[in-house]
């Protein structure tokens, strides 16, 4: 296996990790969904914005050490070079992830046009990031592997 | 009828790709300059250079000349197009 197809795998158990332990830690102090208050809706919005650093230092955090253990473990080096190839995957991968997001944000828009509180709203923004990611990772480890 | 060409190393065997390659032969050639060494060459990762050689990727015009730069030899030596097994072709009238 490649290292670009690791590291597409690192990413994509990262994102399930963070992301489980970050809703996990959120839900615990959520107001109830119902609950449309400025108090509770500046709760959902301070959550997703620190959803960003945290998803950011989580990734770098474990990257850091999947770089360490393969290196220890293969002696395999990062490629110091992102040539045309890992672009094109990289563009084919953000493409896949920003449609799914797309998906989510207009369902998110739906759900409030359709008398869902707008704590649903927020949650599907989360669900959107999400999934959006897992797509794009999941892309990036199909094409590394099955060629395009 | 056999087809109007000649089988090469790498291509004409994966899915959307017409291209077909003779890196692996013109690698031997050329001082058996590995995959890595010519990754290094033309800038590219050694996965690129393995995906070229198996047909699974196309590289760019200008990495494709390149490549033929480094191994020393034509475009056309070192790459070849089948329009015989191109869906843009076949079975249409020219």
């Amino acid at each position: 296996m490649s290292y670009q197809e690791k590291r597409s795998i690192v990413y994509l158990i990262s994102t399930l990790l963070i992301y489980t332990l970050y809703v996990v830690y959120v839900i615990a102090r959520a107001p109830l969904m119902s609950d449309g208050s400025p108090q509770a809706l500046r709760f959902w919005a301070g959550a997703i914005l620190l959803l960003v650093p945290v998803e950011i230092i989580g990734t770098v955090v474990l990257h850091v050490i999947f770089s360490v253990i393969n290196t220890v473990a293969t002696k395999e080096k990062e490629p110091a070079v992102t040539d045309e190839r890992d672009q094109l995957v990289e563009l084919k991968a953000m493409r896949n992830g920003f449609y799914l997001f797309m998906l989510a944000f207009i369902g998110a828009i739906a759900v409030l046009v359709l008398g869902q509180p707008p704590a649903v709203m927020f949650n599907l923004f989360v669900v959107g990031l999400f999934t959006s990611q897992l797509v794009g990772y999941a892309t990036q480890f199909y094409l590394y592997r099955r060629g395009f | 009828m056999p087809p109007s060409f000649t089988y090469i190393d790498g291509g004409f065997k994966v899915g959307k790709l017409h291209l077909g390659n003779n890196l692996r032969k013109l690698r031997f050639h050329r001082d058996e300059i590995t995959q890595e060494q010519l990754a290094d060459k033309v800038g590219v990762t050694r996965q690129t250079i393995i995906a070229i050689e198996a047909a699974r990727y196309a590289p760019s015009l200008e990495l494709a000349f390149r490549i033929a730069h480094v191994l020393g030899v034509p475009l056309s030596e070192a790459f070849s197009y089948d329009a015989t097994q191109d869906s843009m072709f076949v079975n249409k009238k020219p």
